[in-house]
């Protein structure tokens, strides 16, 4: 090598040290330095001092103050040992840590990589749920300042009612002092874009009162939203519409504006498209929105006016500065004044408003229906941080197992003087690599995985699901905190590592020290544990999933298509609603494949139930009330019990009798001959009407709940205009369209609405699975982790203990002790586990009754079942390890060592 | 670190800074180091001592003037400072009393 080579191989190394404004004059020593000694020493000695020259240059820790202090320019009475020389100290630590921790992933690929797969399918799914919760459960619902919107309920003596006749919205909104105050109600409208095309299925619209929009914060992207002028007398008929509508059936037409559509046959003027964040206080925004003022054009009725039948949601805000209490105290005192305000009693009175309530409208955990919620986002929580910590023991496991056989090397580190925090940051910097390294690849798999699990979740399509700010929030903060919860143990248990003791052994043929090996044990039962915990939650809710799709409805619920129909507002009565009915009636049953017809109040499944609070003895019941007509038990398909039904005479003359089901008469009359008897008998509180007949129990609202007892009576004339017709045909979605247009042809400006009951049965039962799917995904993914611990684990002790085995085999041990003796050693800790996650799950389950459909929680199927699957993995996991170290050639071990 | 006290290392760097030349650089103190210790030093811990010095505050730096010798290229001068003298007197005066007492046992 020519001097000039040496000096050109010298600056090429010096370049790569990153010396910053020190390079020249290093450079220029260290050639100096390597002439010296090339002249003194010769070539290779001065090479190889050389390298050792630039690999100190180069190394980052030792030397990082240097460099720190290097890079600074300041004077030099300022350099010394200030707050700015410590910090320049501590970040440059930290890169050579971060460092250290990247060379170590380099150095065990496979490990490492393995470790980061899993800790990302953990992250993945918690980030998946997390998401999903977000979108559905958690995020506010958008509109401006969410926290000050509060739905207006009516409180009335012993109840609660959410809607209030328009003019009593409307004597709200000219008293109210403390608030804004806006109302809405939900319409179904056809939606096409010309007078002759066929129109489609039914879209949402929300009739919304003028201020609507501009109080909650809808901003249009095209033209404008509605205003307060919208909504005068004698305004035009215009319309507001969904972004989703403008991009989906538009095309998103910029020039839509001022264009004419039509909404069940009327031309309305587009005047905006709503921006997508805007969603109001629901969670499924409608497709359009229209003031009251356009009511009437839309559905051919009277104008909406103070004399109005219409019943509104009433949505007010709370001015700034104005406590709620304050706001409540004011509307109450508002709405008790207003006249001719309340709900109907069973005397056939009023039961006067007593006040309002405000609940709040901000996101589906505030308001009243979200009792429930915490709960069961709590539950959900607590099942994905339950995988995130079996996730974590797999890496602690791992690394523990890295921290043991490192052992040496960090006992090296510390008597060349390192300081055992400073293992310990080291430590714990690779383990919250290794957790920001499965945080990305987690995140990324969530992207995939959102979308799929949204669509088998039956998400609706208007919820964003992209993740946002909070949602990457979660996931750094889940991969920092696993990183750390994985790698604490390891780290403390590293960096305690006995000085002398890992020093003076070879380190090879000792094993892991006793405390990491019984460290290693907790995490295996621990995982044994919560895998278990998994597994059966999957099995009971796979249970409920198979229960509910045979459980006996008590009627034909696949035979059974349901019409309601909206009356025009104002100009109809009970009376010309029941003469409407009769005629509907006599032409459905003349429909060929129509096997029965008849009326009802609350079909099955309609979505309502009427409630009686009964008191018997002092205490309070619920029971279930009906109204139907004489039919109505065989177009439905009960199966009458004992007596009989009420004849159509009775039913005209809404005649004193009654049909109730079978729970009525085990729980109330205790058995004895209901045939007869007075409903008196059943609860003080209720009329002495006779008891004809007895029906089987029939779970008519919620799959997952029993049947609930429930009495059935004549449907009165007076109620005829809230009846629903309930028709049996054996395809009835084949039907719907020849039901549609008789009831239109009877009187066309009713709206019917049809339903088809199968449908709704079928959402219901579809709820247990997909919380099947959902949570046997998780406890898969639990069990393959467990399953990966075990094996990990047996596989790291054999081989620790590779040397003690054969010395046991050529003691003459066999084969078949070995296997026994590890697979017993090994197993020992997960039965533990199993025992101790048992114990959790007998104690837990009952939480989980509400979900299960009427499948017990200690269902034996379920847990039997979870605990084979269970021990059958751990045991072959534990197996193949444990053979292997049987079938070693102990000569070779021996020798080796 | 060992805040403003010196490790021996450090010690060792700042008696050869002072037992050379006012304006000596990082190769004479090398050579230095390792003529009177009798092991290897790199030149990576030669400047992390004086570095570390220089932070202390025992001894101080200046770029001097490019000389031709270098091919042009500065050198990083050090001297010790008035603490950094203070310093080795103080750890002699230490040393030589501990060494009395030795001595004065008939240890040695």
């Amino acid at each position: 090598m020519t001097p000039q080579g040496s000096h050109r191989l010298i600056r090429a190394i010096i370049a790569c040290c990153l010396l910053g404004d020190r390079r020249d004059d290093v450079e220029a020593d260290v050639i100096e330095l390597f002439e010296a000694r090339l002249l003194m020493r010769g070539r290779i000695y001065a090479v190889l001092r050389l390298l050792g020259d630039a690999i100190s240059l180069a190394m980052p820790s030792r030397y990082a103050s240097v460099r720190g202090a290097w890079s600074r320019r300041t004077p030099l009475h300022a350099r010394v040992w200030g707050p700015r020389a410590l910090h320049a100290a501590r970040v440059t630590g930290w890169a050579a840590d971060l460092r250290y921790g990247l060379r170590l992933l380099a150095r065990h690929p496979a490990v490492i990589g393995a470790t980061i797969v899993g800790l990302a399918l953990a992250i993945a799914v918690s980030t998946t749920v997390f998401t999903i919760l977000n979108a559905s459960v958690l995020r506010p619902f958008g509109m401006d300042d969410p926290g000050a919107v509060v739905r207006v309920q009516m409180l009335v003596t012993g109840g609660m009612a959410n809607e209030w006749p328009y003019h009593a919205f409307a004597g709200m909104r000219e008293r109210a002092s403390h608030a804004r105050i806006e109302a809405s109600t939900r319409e179904g409208v056809r939606f096409s874009l010309s007078p002759t095309n066929t129109p489609g299925r039914a879209d949402s619209l929300l009739l919304v009162s003028g201020g609507y929009l501009p109080m909650l914060g809808g901003r249009a992207v095209v033209g404008r939203a509605l205003q307060p002028s919208d909504d005068e007398p004698g305004a035009a008929p215009v319309v507001a519409l969904n972004h989703r509508i403008w991009t989906t059936r538009l095309n998103s037409d910029p020039d839509i504006v001022g264009t004419t559509v039509w909404l069940s046959g009327t031309p309305v003027t587009v005047v905006g498209v709503i921006e997508p964040a805007f969603t109001g206080p629901v969670d499924n925004p409608p497709a359009f929105w229209a003031p009251f003022g356009s009511y009437a054009a839309i559905y051919r009725d009277r104008p909406i006016e103070r004399t109005s039948a219409m019943h509104v949601s009433v949505i007010a805000r709370v001015n700034a500065g104005v406590d709620r209490t304050a706001a409540t105290g004011e509307l109450s005192a508002i709405a008790a004044a207003l006249p001719g305000v309340g709900i109907r009693n069973e005397a056939g009175g009023t039961e006067p408003v007593t006040g309002v309530q405000l609940d709040g409208a901000s996101s589906p955990m505030d308001g009243p229906d979200s009792a429930a919620m915490p709960l069961v986002v709590g539950v959900i929580l607590v099942v994905v941080g339950l995988v995130l910590a079996l996730a974590c023991v797999n890496v602690a496991n791992l690394l523990l197992a890295g921290a043991a056989a490192r052992s040496r090397e960090i006992g090296v580190r510390l008597a060349l003087g390192a300081s055992r925090r400073r293992i310990l940051r080291q430590l714990l910097t690779e383990s919250v690599l290794i957790g920001l390294m499965a945080g990305a690849a987690g995140l990324l798999l969530s992207l995939w995985l959102v979308p799929i699990v949204a669509a088998a979740t039956g998400l609706p399509e208007t919820y964003d699901v992209r993740p946002d700010a909070l949602v990457l929030l979660f996931t750094a903060s889940i991969a920092v905190l696993s990183g750390l919860g994985a790698g604490l143990a390891p780290a403390r248990h590293g960096a305690r590592g006995d000085l002398a003791g890992v020093l003076k052994s070879e380190g090879s043929q000792t094993g892991a020290p006793p405390k990491a090996t019984r460290l290693r044990r907790w995490f295996i039962g621990f995982q044994a544990a919560g895998s278990i915990l998994l597994l059966v939650t999957a099995a009971l809710f796979l249970r409920a999933a198979l229960h509910v799709t045979r459980v006996d409805l008590g009627f034909d619920a696949d035979k059974l298509a349901t019409v309601a129909a909206a009356f025009p507002r104002g100009d109809s009565g009970a009376a010309a609603a029941g003469a409407y009915w009769q005629a509907v009636l006599e032409r459905v049953r003349a429909i060929p494949s129509v096997e029965g017809a008849s009326l009802a109040l609350h079909p099955p499944f309609g979505g309502a139930v009427a409630i009686r609070h009964v008191t018997r003895g002092g205490d309070t019941y619920r029971i279930h009330e009906n109204r139907t007509d004489a039919r109505y038990f065989d177009t439905a398909g009960f199966r009458l019990l004992r007596g009989r039904g009420y004849t159509a005479d009775e039913a005209r003359a809404d005649a004193p009798v009654a049909v109730v089901s079978e729970s009525i008469v085990r729980d109330f009359l205790g058995g004895a001959e209901p045939i007869g008897a007075s409903l008196s008998a059943v609860a003080e509180s209720l009329s002495q009407v006779t008891i004809v007949g007895v029906v089987a129990e029939a779970v008519t609202a919620r799959v997952r709940g029993r049947g609930n007892g429930t009495i059935y009576r004549p449907l009165p004339p007076a109620e005829m205009e809230t009846a629903q017709l309930v028709v049996r045909a054996p395809d009835p979605s084949a039907i719907v369209r020849n039901l549609e247009t008789v009831l239109l042809a009877v009187n066309p400006r009713v709206r019917p609405v049809t339903n088809i009951i199968r449908d709704d049965v079928d959402q219901y039962r579809n709820e247990p699975k997909v919380l099947a799917g959902l949570s046997s995904a998780v406890a898969g993914l639990a069990l393959v982790l467990s399953v990966l611990g075990v094996f990990g684990v047996t596989t790291f002790v054999v081989s620790q203990r590779m040397w003690e085995m054969q010395v046991r085999r050529a003691l003459g041990a066999s084969a078949g002790t070995i296997v026994r003796l590890l697979v017993r050693q090994s197993l020992t800790p997960v039965a533990i586990g199993l025992g101790a996650g048992l114990v959790a799950v007998l104690a837990a389950a009952r939480v989980l009754t509400p979900a299960l459909s009427g499948v017990s929680p200690y269902d034996p199927f379920a847990i039997v079942g979870a605990l084979a699957i269970l021990v059958v993995a751990a045991f072959a996991a534990v197996l193949a390890p444990a053979r292997r170290a049987a079938r070693t050639n102990p000569a070779s071990v021996l020798r080796s060592s | 670190m060992k805040g403003d006290k010196l490790g021996e290392f450090e010690e060792f760097a700042l008696l050869a800074v002072c037992a050379l030349e006012d304006g000596t650089y990082g190769v004479p103190v090398q050579q230095y180091m390792e003529k009177y210790t009798g092991r290897n030093v790199t030149m990576g811990a030669v400047y992390a001592v004086l570095a570390r010095l220089e932070d202390k505050g025992f001894v101080r730096s200046v770029l001097g003037d490019a000389t031709p010798v270098r091919g042009g290229k500065r050198k990083r001068l050090y001297e010790p400072t008035a603490a950094g003298i203070r310093e080795i007197r103080e750890l002699r005066r230490v040393r030589e009393r501990l060494w009395q007492t030795i001595e004065s046992r008939g240890r040695v």
